[in-house]
């Protein structure tokens, strides 16, 4: 019961789906793209801190 | 699917490899590449893969002495086509179409090249099987995105441990000291204020002084005054009296009266002067006094509050201390203007703000773990499924079963459920165990991928065995190729087709 309460805490984490698609799509395509990929998690992660500023 | 609903498929090599000029058709079933040694069936292979796959880098496929090459491929009623040029630095690059069933995993899964380690995959542990399958499951998207979230978040971690954060943390004890600091200066200022209050007291005290001082001389002056002038009167009457007794009869009582009167004048000046004499000594006294005072006063006005040049000296230097904690604390708490990263922001603002980003990241890679656990989960078990269908199916005596644990660790099981470790196999054992894997692997992650290539690993086999599995593959995938050594004469690779 609790592991399904997390799985779906998972699923609620903010732009997960979205980043999800994006880092799959790059690295089918290109599997040497971890520079991409990072940038693309901290573009994410500054957005995150930029729009949940004031639930933090 | 039947293999005889697809058309051929027809591949032309020019400078690929040792093979100047090659034109070769594969029919679905098996096809078996015959050539002598050195005679180009790895280039045949080679060359094909390039057109599915990128991991073979093109100068491993042009020819060395040449500059330009070509890879045609005729599938589906279309020919693809790629060539390779070499540059003048010597670098050599592919340009042109990729096969429509294209996929990067297919190399791994599809082709069985000697040199690809095929046989290390079951040898090298478990960690090269997990390696494997989270690149055909794409498990390693999943893995990557776990690592690039951990490393900026260590990153982020470091950033924290800094020098502008570590300020920081001592805001607070600075933000103390600065409060003493204004608590001291303060202090000193209130002890600065009652010095210059007690002194103004002083000096309206002397003033009053003189003031009262004056204003007692003034009265004692003018009692002076009137005493000497009381004198001078008195004298004047004696003067009188005088000349009226000399025009008296000296015997007479009249005589006799005035002499009297200028007796009693003669005391009375007598009194006058002993009063003059003391009234001028109290009104030299006071003259002093006066004297006294306003050179008290011009001393205390000159030289000021005792104690104040030394409280002043005090106040500039806890001015001085306020104003360096002040920049101090500034710079604890805002980044420089010049910062690259964070010019002039707050450095609260941007702690909170990678402290959010790292509570983020940490849900990223929490998220992701889950997700890798199911998805390398559900591949090793239809993975393990597909292993298990083909041993089955193929019946190969002596095996009872080969499957993945949790761990990703190869077991092979006997008959009899025992198990064999890989290193005691027969190196034919391991080569039957190898190709059954890849085709597992093949049907699990690429079930629509058309072929299945099979290179130079007939040398150290079993034949019966080895025809006995690529006649199983066969029935299993579209387009199956295989190279085999012969000792044929003609030295040109041919290709035997068996539907």
């Amino acid at each position: 019961m609790s592991n399904t309460g997390n799985k779906d805490s998972l699923r609620q984490i903010p732009y997960i789906k979205e980043l999800e698609r994006v880092a799959v799509n790059l690295l089918r395509k290109n599997q040497n793209s971890k520079e991409r990929l990072k940038e693309i998690l901290e573009e994410y992660a500054s957005r995150y801190a930029r729009e949940y500023n004031i639930r933090a | 699917m039947p293999a005889d609903t697809r058309e051929n498929i027809i591949l032309e090599l020019e400078n690929v490899g040792c093979l100047k000029r090659l034109r070769i058709e594969f029919k679905p079933g098996l096809n078996i590449i015959k050539a002598p040694n050195a005679s180009g069936k790895t280039t045949i292979i080679r060359g094909f893969s390039c057109m599915f796959s990128d991991k073979i880098p093109p100068s491993h496929v042009l020819s060395l002495d040449e500059l330009n090459g070509r890879i045609r491929v005729h599938y589906d009623g279309r020919i693809y086509e790629k060539t390779l040029r070499r540059t003048p630095s010597g670098q050599v690059m592919a340009q042109g179409d990729m096969l429509p069933f294209t996929d990067p995993r297919a190399f791994d899964a599809c082709v069985a090249l000697a040199e690809t380690g095929v046989v290390h995959r079951i040898t090298g542990g478990n960690v090269v099987f997990r390696k494997y399958l989270e690149e055909l499951s794409y498990g390693n998207i999943y893995s990557a995105v776990i690592n690039a979230s951990q490393e900026l978040i260590n990153k982020y971690g470091r950033k924290l441990a800094g020098p502008s954060f570590r300020n920081f943390e001592m805001l607070p004890l600075l933000l103390t000291e600065l409060t003493d600091l204004h608590i001291r200066r303060d202090q000193i200022k209130q002890k600065i204020e009652d010095l210059k209050s007690s002194h103004e007291s002083r000096i309206q005290e002397i003033h009053d002084q003189i003031e009262k001082k004056s204003s007692t001389l003034s009265r004692e002056e003018t009692h002076l005054s009137q005493l000497t002038k009381n004198l001078s009167l008195e004298k004047e009457r004696e003067e009188q009296l005088q000349e009226l007794l000399n025009l008296t009869d000296r015997s007479s009582e009249v005589a006799i009266s005035i002499n009297k009167g200028i007796a009693s004048s003669r005391e009375k000046q007598e009194r006058l002067k002993m009063e003059i004499e003391t009234q001028t000594r109290l009104v030299e006294s006071l003259k002093s006094d006066l004297e006294a005072l306003r050179d008290l006063l011009k001393k205390e006005e000159e030289t000021g509050p005792r104690g104040l040049r030394d409280l002043e000296r005090r106040l500039k230097n806890i001015n001085k201390m306020i104003i360096l904690k002040e920049e101090e604390i500034q710079r604890a708490e805002r980044f420089p203007p010049d910062d690259e990263e964070y010019p002039g922001r707050l450095v609260v603002d941007v702690r909170s703000e990678i402290l959010r980003k790292i509570e983020w990241l940490e849900k990223v890679t929490e998220y992701f773990q889950e997700k890798y656990m199911r998805r390398m989960t559900s591949a090793r078990r239809r993975f393990n499924s597909n292993v298990t269908r083909a041993f089955r199916e193929l019946g190969l005596k002596g095996f009872e079963n080969v499957f993945l644990d949790q761990n990703f660790a190869l077991h092979v099981m006997r008959e009899g459920s025992i198990r064999q470790p890989i290193e005691t196999l027969s190196a034919s054992e391991k080569l039957t165990i190898s190709l059954i894997l890849m085709l597992a692997a093949k049907e699990t992650f690429l079930p629509d991928f058309p072929l299945f290539i099979v290179d130079e690993l007939t040398l150290s086999y079993d034949p019966e065995r080895f025809w006995r599995i690529m006649n199983y593959i066969k029935r299993r995938v579209p387009y199956v190729i295989v190279t085999s050594l012969t000792s044929s004469l003609t030295g040109k690779p041919e290709v035997i087709h068996e539907p």
